[in-house]
Formats: structure tokens, C-alpha cells, sequence
């Protein structure tokens, strides 16, 4: 077997399971999509033959006028831009690898007053959405983040899930994680943490293919500061607790997966400030908020947090260049602050 | 019988569809959504973005099927909206030139210590307009015309484009022996 044949049978994963909800939920919801136009054979064919008769009728036209009237200028200057290289979908600059720079120092001091009491339970739905240049573009689903008390070796904790793909014990008193869980179609990836270390388990698929690994690492700052788990909800825990004022700045480490530590660090600080405070509308209601910027290295999001409730009631990423704008935001669509079901 | 009937989509199917009633939608992804998934998966490279494309082009179904003309077959004109929509994407994501946090998420682990390693390894490295093409010309099967049709270059530059991907694949492989 060749590898040309080897390349028409390379894995391709599933589509999950819940798609077709997500998808059915969006049409529910309103959202709607314009696709590109695409031709059928029949029609490009149909189209090619309207465009050679055209051609062929000016450049008729072009000879007999320029035999009858034959002009002296000419343009000088190469093809037009469009046709040099042919591809209008493709800036060359996507030919350019571009090295992602991280700075993993904290900018501020790591955050260590926090108001733990008032975190809160309850449930948060979001409506993602995607927009360009200031038009909606497309949904991109909704997600819910639930919170519960609960108790765990002993200690109260707060149990997180965010749209029930995986499961973040943090402590309640120290908004430090004890435990995360992130089950994947084939893969599971287990976290256990420590005072001051962490141990990591990452099990998965089936032979040849099976990968086990086991990694610790020791926990980045001091043993009172809080700690999030990436990709997780946690950080909408601890945003509930930060004495957020104007000018409040903090930084905080993030923990990654060690399994993947060969490419994104295991630990990251994310960096967080209040640029301002504003008044916003999201389907959930109207909001006092600060607004919070908060910076992974050289990325960088908004998070408007309620004054008086500690909610994040959206979040937002932008980014530009000189052909337009593009931004992602969630916004809060739902609240119920009636505790969970642990 | 008309080629859509024959071709995974039956005429009430997309008729219903066309009106965005929720079961013929459903039917109809139940038909195609795994082979639209796979494709755009082999297009964009990640299972996020994959998902997201069959979720715009389901959720964008009904609107669309307003211009389909029922000529040609209707799975061929379904890859052929999931494979301009997924290029979209591409195009959108060299665009931010960013990765955000959960754009980091490697929801597909990698296939460890398969034979099938270096090659996918290889694939990924290719530049995006170069692996486009290869998806669509090699494993998809399009000619070079269509290809040139649904990435607005020319049958000339599809094949240069093919040609160049081969050469670095190739060349990827052979390094890393």
C-alpha cells in the first residue's frame, strides 16, 4: 500500500453525539445561517458558455472599433492584481508560520484577597455567537455553566460543570481545585491536586492506539492563592470572589494539561484588570458591569462582570486586521440561582 | 425520480427541509452529517471547527436549499456548501491569526504510537491552502476543475498547489525516517 493510499484512510474522528441537538436547538432558537451560493455543474457550464459569448461579442466589437478608430494610448503596467496569483480566498500571509509568543511571568501581583463567601450556586446559560465587521454572523450554540454545593473528602466544595462535558471540584474556602475530570469520546483525563503538586492521568483509545500517561508537577505561586483549571468554568468562581474596584488588578495561574506540556505550557498566568465599568444589555437583562480584561500571554478577551452579583454577563474576543474585524461573544441568556441538584 | 431522490435525499425530504421543518432537517442529517463531518474535519483539521461547520451548514440548510436547482446529485451539492463553508472557516481563522484558550482544547487526541502517525503529522504541517487541496483532489475525489471552483484559483493552480503538496509531504515522510 502506498502512502497516497494511506492518506484516503487516515482516521477521521465521529461527529459527537449531541450535534444534531445543538443544531436542531439553534434553528429553535432563531439563529440562522447564510451559505455560500454554489453553482451546480449544469449552471457553470451554463454560465461559462454566457461568458465566452460575451467575450466573443467584445472582442468583436474591439476589433472593428479599433480598426476604425485605432487609438494611441496604451496602458501600461502588468495583469490586474487579481489574476497574478490566483487565489482571492487565500492571503499570501497564510503561507507565513507564525510562532506564538508567551510571556509566563504574571504581570501583576498573584491575586490572594478574595471574598470566597460570595460565591454563589447556580446556572448560567450563554448564547455564543460569532460576528464580522459589527454583523452577526452565526451562532455558535449555547452553554450552561452549573454550580452546587457539595462535599468532598470532608471539605465543602463547589462542584462545576460546564454543559455537563466535565466535572471541577474547587475548594470553598481557598478557590484552590481538588479534583477535575474531562471525559472525551475515547480519552479521559483525570487531575488531583494537592497543597502545593498536582498529579495527572490521561487514558485513551483502543490498540495500537492506546495512550496512558502519569505526570506530576508542583503547583505554580503561593499555597493561598487561588488556582484555576483551564478550560474549565473555575474562573467563573473566582471572578464571583474578586474585590473587583476600579483600577483592581491581579494575575493568577492557570493549570493545562501536563499530557501536552511539549506544547502548550502547564501552567499559565492569565492576567486580569478592570479597564472601566458599563452598562450592558444581553438577553438576560440590563447590567452594571466591570469590565475585565483578561490576558493570556499576548491574547487577549473582555469579561463584564455584574457589579452586585458577581456574574460574568458576557465575554468577548476581538480580533483585526486590515481587511476587517471578528468577534466572539457570550452572552448571558439565563440565570437560575436556585442551587443544583448536587 | 429525480438525482436527488436517487442520491440520499428524497424530493419531500428536501422539500420539507426547504421549509425548515425539524424532522426532514434531522432525516437529512442523519444521511449526510457524517460524511459533511469528516469532510470538513479533513478540511479544517480540528473536531471544534469541524462541528461548527456542519452545525452552520444545517442550521443555514433551509435558506439554501431556496437556490438548489435539483439537477445534480444532492450529496455532491451538500459537500460541495460544507467544503466552501469550511474553507470559510480556514480563511477566518488565518485570519484571527490567533488561538484562544479553548481553541487550544485538543478534543481529538493525537493517534500515539501509530503507524498512521507520520502522515497525519505531515498532513497538519502542510500550509492550509495546500492541504485544501489535497483533501479535495486526493481523498474527496473532485477534479482539479472543481477544486479550482470552490477555492476561486485556477485548474492550473489547483494542480501546482497539488504538486507542491505532494512534494512536501514526500519530503516530510523521507526526513523523518
Amino acid at each position: 500500500m502506498t502512502w497516497e493510499d494511506e492518506l484516503r484512510k487516515l482516521p477521521v474522528p465521529d461527529p459527537p453525539d449531541e450535534l444534531l441537538a445543538r443544531i436542531l436547538a439553534s434553528r429553535a432558537a432563531g439563529a440562522r445561517v447564510l451559505l455560500p451560493q454554489v453553482t451546480t455543474a449544469n449552471g457553470q457550464a451554463r454560465y461559462l458558455r454566457y461568458a465566452a459569448a460575451v467575450a466573443v461579442l467584445v472582442g468583436f466589437g474591439w476589433l472593428v472599433f479599433s480598426t476604425v478608430k485605432p487609438s494611441p494610448m496604451r496602458h501600461a503596467g502588468g495583469p490586474p492584481i487579481w489574476s497574478l496569483d490566483g487565489m482571492p480566498l487565500f492571503p499570501t500571509t497564510v503561507l507565513a508560520q507564525e510562532q506564538r509568543v508567551r510571556d509566563v511571568r504574571p504581570r501583576y501581583a498573584l491575586i490572594t484577597t478574595t471574598v470566597p463567601s460570595a460565591v454563589r450556586a447556580g446556572r448560567w446559560t450563554y448564547e455564543a455567537r460569532w460576528i464580522t465587521d459589527g454583523v452577526f454572523t452565526s451562532s455558535q450554540g449555547q452553554r450552561t455553566i452549573a454550580r452546587a454545593a457539595s462535599v468532598h473528602d470532608g471539605k465543602p466544595v463547589w462542584f462545576m460543570t460546564e454543559s455537563g462535558r466535565d466535572t471541577v471540584l474547587v475548594d470553598q474556602a481557598s478557590l484552590r481545585p481538588l479534583r477535575y475530570v474531562r471525559p472525551m469520546r475515547r480519552h479521559l483525563l483525570i487531575q488531583e491536586f494537592g497543597r502545593d503538586s498536582m498529579v495527572e492521568w490521561f487514558h485513551g483509545g483502543a490498540p495500537p492506539n492506546a495512550r496512558h500517561f502519569q505526570g506530576s508537577a508542583a503547583l505554580p505561586g503561593p499555597a493561598g492563592s487561588p488556582l484555576l483549571v483551564a478550560w474549565s468554568s473555575s474562573i467563573d468562581a473566582l471572578v464571583q470572589a474578586l474585590p473587583l474596584a476600579r483600577g483592581w488588578q491581579g494575575s493568577v495561574y492557570s493549570i493545562n494539561w501536563l499530557v501536552y506540556s511539549d506544547r502548550v505550557p502547564a501552567f499559565t498566568p492569565l492576567d486580569l484588570r478592570v479597564t472601566g465599568s458599563d452598562r450592558i444589555t444581553v438577553p438576560a437583562g440590563t447590567f452594571d458591569c466591570w469590565k475585565l480584561e483578561v490576558k493570556d500571554g499576548v491574547e487577549k478577551a473582555l469579561v463584564w462582570v455584574s457589579k452586585d452579583r458577581g456574574w460574568i454577563v458576557m465575554r468577548r474576543r476581538t480580533s483585526s486586521d486590515q481587511s476587517g474585524e471578528w468577534r466572539i461573544e457570550a452572552r448571558l441568556a439565563a440565570v437560575d440561582t436556585t442551587p443544583p441538584a448536587p | 425520480m429525480s438525482a436527488a431522490a436517487t442520491s440520499g435525499g428524497s424530493e419531500a425530504q428536501i422539500d420539507a427541509a426547504r421549509t425548515g421543518d425539524p424532522e426532514a432537517l434531522a432525516s437529512l442529517y442523519r444521511t449526510h452529517g457524517a460524511v459533511l463531518y469528516r469532510l470538513a474535519y479533513r478540511l479544517t483539521g480540528t473536531a471544534q471547527d469541524a462541528e461548527d461547520v456542519v452545525h452552520d451548514v444545517f442550521v443555514g440548510l433551509p435558506k439554501a436549499l431556496g437556490r438548489y436547482e435539483e439537477r445534480g446529485s444532492f450529496a455532491s451539492w451538500l459537500k460541495r456548501v460544507t467544503a466552501r463553508v469550511a474553507l470559510m472557516r480556514l480563511r477566518a481563522r488565518t485570519r484571527r491569526r490567533e488561538v484562544g484558550i479553548e481553541a487550544t482544547l485538543p478534543t481529538v487526541a493525537p493517534p500515539f504510537d501509530s503507524a498512521t502517525v507520520a502522515l497525519r503529522a505531515a498532513v497538519d504541517a502542510l500550509p492550509d491552502p495546500l492541504r485544501a487541496v489535497l483533501v479535495l483532489k486526493e481523498i474527496e475525489g473532485y477534479s482539479h476543475a472543481e477544486v479550482g471552483e470552490l477555492l476561486g484559483i485556477s485548474a492550473g493552480a489547483s494542480r501546482v498547489r497539488l504538486n507542491r503538496a505532494m512534494r512536501r509531504l514526500r519530503k516530510t515522510l523521507e526526513d523523518g525516517r
